[in-house]
């Protein structure tokens, strides 16, 4: 389960569910990282993303109804890698970010690394 | 021979020329007249006719008592002396006459007016005149002999008969065209030859009257009338009544009967069906036309009736004409049946159907469903009915679109576009789906466009809310996955061996499963904090369990983003409770409440689980770890929930805050 690419990256995951968030974070701390969050809502999100420098971040497009947008406009702005963790399909997503990489749940630390860093 | 004797008779022209000086005309003394003078004048004073000769080179005028007459006042002057002398204004027209006698020929003059003086009477006479030459002996024309026939009464009678046929012919022009008038404003095609017999039979004074039509051997009758309540049939071979007939009817002649009794055409057994129907005479009148097979229009008398030439010509201009009015009836009301079926099929059409001219570009037609459709009246909001009208309607994005797609229908092309109208009288947006097409004319031309539109708001909704749903639906199985996927990791880490594995995670995926159902069914069905707490109690086998669990609280319904991690956390409590807690032993309670509280201005729904061991009951090994991390972790990070969860000797106390935020339109479930 070692993956020499995340390991000692800070890495914000955003996912309302709690199972699936403590899953991810698990797979990448198996893999290295330093896990940032898990965040369950825009709002704690941004504060993560606020107080730390980040490596790169894994973001659920719906958060308990609300959509995840305005975290991934911050994380461009601050060119932080990122990557969709997300069921829907392609046309649920703003055209700004159409270059965003997308990961269909339940997802292996090897395919997010490879999406962040590959 | 006594010259006192001759000619003899007691008339007063032959005393006169007995008595006449002729010694001083060029005939001489009447003892020297040739024999042949004498002869003509023994046989013009003997014909009762008007008679006159004039004799010799001089043309001596003699005449007979008729004659005198017809001379009036020129008699008796005109005696003896030369014609021309005696009656001078004759000249003119007679002397070629003269001249052509004189060379042996013989002239007739028909219908001639005369006026003769009888007892000093003036009367107005008609005559019919010859003048023919006189011989002598040796074959030498020597005079001319001229006799009227009165025909006074004949011309009266002719005169009389004319008039009575001009009457006649007025008569039958006027009642002709009173048929033709009737006959014109009757639509119903079933409704002309009843009454085409009807009138013919009054104007004729015939017992009754009928048309059929010929249908191969038959001749079935589509209109009859009848006076008196005569019998009528309904359709007959004419055959039946005799070959002669049918080959009359087979050369279009008009059949014409007298009287039965005494007609050879009839067969004997045709004798006896007339006499049945009490018809005695008859005329049948036939029309034949190849293409359109034929027609019969019969009248018939009860008594003996010797028909004239004006009734058949009458009958036949009947029959053609009622012909020509049921063929224009059942035109057009087939014109009529195709433009009802039209307007039926149209009118009660969902989609709006409509035909605009080409030329002019109005409205020609407009089904019901516009009104429903658009909004406005079909015939009245649009004083002109114009394109321009229509296109106003047309949502301006769509409106060049749509105003080119008809352009392309006029230019010969069926298109199918969609497009979107604003309703003025409610500002409502509309989809439609338009099918255009040309109608051409008898030329290949576009005469017109024809249009089918199909309201599709309600569908392109239905589309969109399904778009919506599919991409919901993935989204919840995705991460349906990836919850099972953890639930997998965090039972298998828990577990000692397989078997107990096997145990947990079958409970865990049934009571995932029961959410899932519950879900699915949430829109006709909201999910209450009470189903969702009952279900999980249910499933640990109710019987069981009535007397010793305690639930109350109101109806709260919660999020459907809530319900998946809410019903996992109260799944753990209430399979915690069975295998380790109150419910394992006889005498635990088990104690749920519910209520809604108002904290910081919020709803929130308090939740309380206590279970009560029995006093002196052993506590088993008690693994609570997955239950509580959801309670204590999982429902703070997910749901904004501040929970407790006490567990000691005297059992477990645990309590749930939940927000109950308003239900966003962002509502997606988790």
């Amino acid at each position: 389960m070692k993956s020499s690419g995340l390991a000692r990256k800070r890495i914000l995951v955003v996912e309302d569910d709690y199972l699936v968030a403590m899953d991810i974070a698990r797979a990448l701390e198996r893999a290295g990282a330093e896990v940032i969050g898990p965040a369950p809502a825009v709002e704690a999100a941004l504060d993560a993303l606020e107080q730390t420098v980040l490596d790169g971040a894994i973001l659920d497009i719906n958060l308990g109804g609300e959509m995840a947008f305005p975290v991934a406009d911050a994380l461009m702005a601050r060119g932080v890698p990122f990557i969709f963790a997300t069921g829907y399909d392609a046309q649920v997503i703003p055209l700004r970010f159409t270059h965003v990489k997308r990961c269909e749940k339940p997802m292996a630390s090897e395919q997010i690394c490879a999406a962040l860093f590959g | 021979m006594d010259t006192a004797v001759w000619p003899y008779g007691r008339g007063e022209m032959a005393e006169r020329i007995r008595t006449f000086n002729w010694a001083s005309t060029p005939l001489g003394p009447i003892l020297s007249w040739p024999q042949s003078l004498k002869t003509a004048v023994e046989v013009m004073l003997g014909s009762g006719f008007p008679a006159s000769m004039q004799w010799g080179q001089e043309a001596i005028l003699l005449y007979n008592d008729a004659n005198a007459r017809i001379l009036g006042s020129l008699h008796p002057a005109a005696l003896g002396r030369p014609i021309f002398e005696a009656l001078p204004a004759r000249r003119p027209s007679w002397e070629p006459v003269l001249r052509r006698v004189l060379t042996g020929e013989s002239v007739v003059f028909g219908e001639q007016c005369r006026f003769i003086h009888e007892d000093g009477v003036e009367r107005e006479i008609w005559v019919d005149r010859a003048a023919s030459p006189i011989r002598d002996e040796t074959g030498a024309v020597v005079g001319l002999w001229e006799v009227f026939i009165d025909i006074t009464a004949y011309a009266e009678r002719q005169r009389k008969l004319a008039e009575d046929m001009l009457r006649e012919t007025e008569a039958r022009e006027a009642f002709l065209l009173r048929l033709s008038d009737e006959l014109r404003a009757l639509t119903e095609p079933r409704a002309i030859p009843a009454t085409a017999s009807r009138m013919v039979g009054e104007y004729l004074r015939v017992s009754r009257c009928s048309y059929g039509e010929i249908c191969g051997e038959e001749v079935v009758l589509r209109g009859t009338w009848g006076r008196d309540g005569a019998p009528l049939t309904e359709r007959f071979v004419l055959a039946e009544y005799g070959t002669a007939l049918v080959e009359e009817f087979l050369a279009g002649r008009a059949i014409i009967v007298e009287d039965i009794e005494n007609d050879p055409r009839l067969s004997e057994a045709g004798r006896w069906k007339l006499r049945a129907a009490r018809i005695v005479a008859f005329i049948g009148v036939t029309l034949l036309e190849e293409a359109r097979g034929g027609a019969v229009f019969g009248v018939q008398s009860a008594v003996p009736r010797a028909w004239t030439a004006s009734e058949v010509e009458l009958i036949r201009d009947v029959a053609e004409r009622t012909w020509a009015a049921v063929e224009r009836a059942q035109a057009e009301a087939a014109l009529r049946e195709n433009e009802e079926r039209f307007r039926q099929f149209a009118e009660a059409s969902a989609d709006v159907i409509w035909i605009r001219n080409a030329e002019s570009l109005r409205v020609e037609y407009r089904s019901p469903a516009f009104e429903r459709v658009y909004g406005e009246k079909r015939d009245g909001a649009f004083e002109e009915n114009s394109l321009k009208d229509w296109s106003e309607l047309v949502v301006s994005e769509d409106r060049e679109r749509a105003l080119a797609c008809i352009a392309r229908a006029l230019s010969g092309e069926r298109v199918t576009f969609e497009y979107r109208i604003k309703r003025p009288s409610d500002g409502e947006i509309r989809w439609l789906r338009g099918n255009v097409f040309p109608l051409l004319d008898g030329a290949g031309r576009v005469q017109r466009i024809g249009g089918i539109g199909r309201d599709t708001t309600a569908e392109k909704a239905t589309a969109e809310r399904m778009e919506v749903m599919v991409a919901e639906l993935q989204h919840r199985t995705r991460n349906l996955m990836a919850v099972v996927q953890s639930i997998i990791a965090q039972t298998l880490a828990a577990s000692e061996d397989l078997g107990a594995f096997k145990a947990r995670i079958d409970e865990r995926l049934i009571a995932l499963s029961r959410v899932q159902s519950l879900l699915s069914r949430s829109e006709q069905e909201p999910i209450t904090i009470g189903t969702l707490v009952r279900l999980e109690l249910d499933a640990l086998g109710r019987n069981v369990l009535l007397d010793r669990v305690e639930v109350s609280g109101p109806q709260v319904r919660i999020r459907n983003s809530t319900v998946q991690v809410l019903a996992l956390g109260l799944h753990e409590l209430a399979t915690n409770a069975r295998k380790y807690g109150a419910l394992s032993t006889d005498q635990g309670r088990l104690r749920i409440g519910w209520h809604v509280e108002q904290i910081d201005g919020d709803p929130c729904l308090l939740l309380s689980w206590i279970e009560e061991r029995a006093v002196g009951v052993a506590v088993r090994r008690d693994r609570r770890g997955y239950g509580r991390e959801l309670i204590e972790r999982a429902l703070p990070y997910s749901l904004n929930a501040e929970t407790r969860y006490e567990l000691d000797d005297a059992g477990l106390r645990c309590t749930i805050a939940l927000p109950l935020a308003r239900e966003g339109p962002k509502e997606r479930g988790a």
